[in-house]
């Protein structure tokens, strides 16, 4: 029925027509012998002047050429369709209605698919063959085959990808994404420029971390694609799971040289699957969070500060406190004292010697007097300090004599003593008296630390000071300088030791562990005030549970 | 030998009547005592006193008050003081040193023994 080139007409030169003549001029085997309709500015006849094919507004005109073989209506007429199968020579083919119309759909589909091509030409341009690798498939379910539908959807989802890219793109937060094998997709603008690093530097590798370290390690995006949590605590000191996202990370840090300076970054990482659940993706943002958190820290640093000055203030209200009660016990107990030593007094020169028991009596009283005034002279030592009588002593001596205080106490206890005393100790500048309370009052405190016995060790040497032993203030660090003669006294224990958090406040006043059952937690802080008053240094180290050392460090007599 | 005259100046009743007692009993005083600082002040004039034991801590005008207004006083300005105080201030009485000169004290409770050698070094 063809001949060797298949001559149709073309009735309707709408939408439709124009398609047919777009479709029938490029194929090459087919003649179009003309192109009918009565609006002459119809867009099909404007393709077929254009084309240098024959229009007419009368299909008669063509009906009768020689070789005619199909006519096309797409008029969608059906009283043009009959009158055709009428007047139409015997062999022509008429095809209209439906199935113009589906060479219709089919040209506008062929088009929507080419633009669709087109589209995904330029992503693979922009993306794909760029980095080498496959861009996310926004939604890679495929749905069964629907023509028109899929057309539609893959026109959408062009059009999606395309915004989601500028969303990300041009976020004002700086993110990038990586997918399942940690190449980098995206690594927008604000990401570059906090960063310093380049996207086409990154783009389709999985060198992200450079922008961040200088050797190899995982971002928080990588722990979230390779979901391992576990490891955390290797990498980053702040970090916890989104609050809002499963299996999202947070993680916080300093970074001394991102992007020419140093910054604080807040990283939130958040995996992105398909419809079907599998993990494809995992998009990462960045916060510089710098001057907050400077501020932050500033804030806590003045409140760190402020917390000292308190304890400070506490502290010497607390003395102050201590000051005041002691001068107002003095008063209000001597005074009576010193009323009944008068008394006393009185009465000794009234009895006749020979009357032993009212003298003895009056011993006793005069005892206890004494023996009450001498609490309240302890009381006013803590309190403020006394003129110290200082002289040159030798300080071993001084440890023998205060030994031999509380030598009892040892041997009861089952505690023995090790001394290490160098015998050529530089002589100290000290008030005998005052140092030999502080060695029997650390003394005391190793003894009821060792319940069970044990082994004291004591210590002395002289030696250059090196440096400011640790645990101690900025006033008593002025105590001393770098390489000046000192003398150390050490005094270990064996016993159940102190708690760090213990360490410094045993010299505190008022400072007990003893409870109901022991004393008013003076003994260490009159200690510290003593050796403090002879401008010295007096420290405790301790592992708990592995016994105590005491050490005091004083100046040289010159 | 004329006996020498103690002016005692304590609040204290108590205290200063058994202090009368024991320093009278020597036979070598004779004793006046005034239980605050004002009484004690005007009666300085008045008595004469070779040696003053004066009390710091008084309710009404306190011992360096007291020792004060004496100085300013060309009739009493010479007499010695002797402090007596139950706090023991010694920097007390050393901060006024420059106002009150430099006085010896004693502190609370005393001996009478200690008493009576701290009156005999300082009495003229």
């Amino acid at each position: 029925m063809m001949a060797e080139k298949a001559k149709i007409l073309i009735i309707g030169a709408g939408k439709c027509g124009r398609a047919l003549v777009e479709l029938f001029s490029k194929i090459e085997k087919i003649t179009i012998i003309g192109v009918v309709d009565f609006n002459q500015d119809a867009p099909g006849i404007k393709l077929a002047k254009a084309l240098n094919i024959p229009t007419a507004v009368d299909y008669r005109e063509f009906m009768n050429r020689a070789g005619l073989s199909c006519i096309f209506n797409s008029t969608g007429k059906a009283q043009i369709e009959e009158e055709l199968m009428l007047s139409k020579p015997a062999g022509v083919e008429v095809l209209g209605g439906c199935s113009v119309n589906l060479i219709q759909e089919l040209i506008e589909e062929r088009e929507k698919v080419e633009q669709q091509l087109k589209g995904l030409a330029e992503r693979r341009d922009n993306v794909v063959d760029n980095i080498g690798v496959g861009a996310i498939p926004i939604n890679p379910k495929m749905e069964p085959l629907d023509c028109n539908k899929q057309v539609k959807k893959d026109e959408d989802l062009g059009k999606k990808d395309k915004i989601i890219e500028s969303i990300i793109q041009n976020s004002a937060v700086a993110t990038f994404v990586i997918n399942s094998q940690h190449k980098v997709l995206y690594w927008n603008v604000a990401c570059e420029e906090l960063t310093g690093t380049k996207a086409k530097d990154l783009l389709g590798t999985s060198d992200h971390w450079k922008a961040f370290y200088s050797y190899q390690r995982p971002c928080v995006a990588d722990i979230v694609i390779d979901n391992s949590f576990v490891d955390l605590d290797k990498f980053y000191k702040v970090y916890q799971g989104s609050t809002l996202i499963p299996n999202g990370l947070h993680a916080e840090d300093w970074y001394p040289k991102l992007g020419g300076r140093d910054r604080y970054i807040v990283f939130d990482a958040a995996p992105i699957y398909d419809t079907e659940g599998k993990l494809i993706a995992a998009i990462e943002t960045l916060q510089d969070i710098t001057e907050r958190k400077k501020a932050e820290d500033e804030l806590k640093k003045a409140y760190t500060r402020l917390k000292e000055m308190q304890n400070q203030v506490i502290q010497a209200e607390k003395l102050n406190t201590i000051g005041q009660l002691a001068s107002g016990v003095a008063h209000e107990v001597r005074n009576p004292l010193g009323i009944i030593l008068q008394g006393v007094n009185y009465l000794e020169n009234k009895i006749p010697v020979k009357e032993g028991d009212i003298s003895e009596t009056l011993t006793m009283l005069k005892d206890s007097v004494k023996r009450a005034d001498k609490i309240i002279n302890t009381l006013l030592d803590f309190s403020r300090f006394t003129n110290l009588d200082l002289r040159p002593e030798d300080i071993n001596s001084i440890l023998e004599s205060s030994l031999s205080l509380v030598k009892i106490k040892f041997e009861s206890k089952n505690i023995d003593i090790i001394p290490e005393i160098k015998k050529d100790v530089p002589k100290v500048l000290a008030d005998r008296n005052k140092l030999e309370q502080v060695f029997v009052n650390i003394f005391l405190n190793a003894i009821q630390a060792m319940p069970e016995g044990g082994n004291i060790t004591i210590r002395s040497y002289g030696k250059k000071l090196e440096g400011i032993e640790n645990g101690t203030s900025r006033r008593e660090e002025g105590y001393f300088m770098i390489g000046e003669k000192v003398v150390v006294v050490e005094i270990e224990d064996t016993g159940v030791g102190i708690p760090e958090e213990n360490l410094k406040k045993v010299f505190e006043p008022f400072f007990t562990t003893k409870g109901s059952t022991g004393g008013v937690g003076l003994g260490l802080s009159v200690t510290k005030n003593i050796i403090h008053m002879h401008r010295g240094i007096i420290y405790a180290e301790s592992r708990f549970g592995q016994g105590a050392k005491v050490t005091v460090i004083l100046k040289i007599a010159e | 030998m004329d006996r020498k005259r103690i002016l005692v100046i304590d609040d204290e009743e108590n205290f200063t009547k058994l202090i009368k007692w024991n320093l009278e009993k020597t036979g070598k005083y004779e004793i006046r005592v005034e239980n605050s600082g004002l009484l004690g002040f005007s009666a300085t004039k008045e008595f004469k006193p070779h040696l003053i034991l004066l009390d710091i801590s008084m309710p009404d005008m306190d011992g360096s008050e007291v020792a004060f207004q004496l100085k300013c006083d060309e009739d009493t300005k010479d007499i010695p003081i002797v402090f007596l105080t139950a706090v023991a201030k010694k920097e007390e009485v050393e901060a006024n040193s420059g106002i009150i000169g430099g006085h010896p004290f004693i502190a609370k409770p005393v001996e009478l023994e200690q008493l009576i050698d701290v009156i005999e070094r300082n009495v003229y």
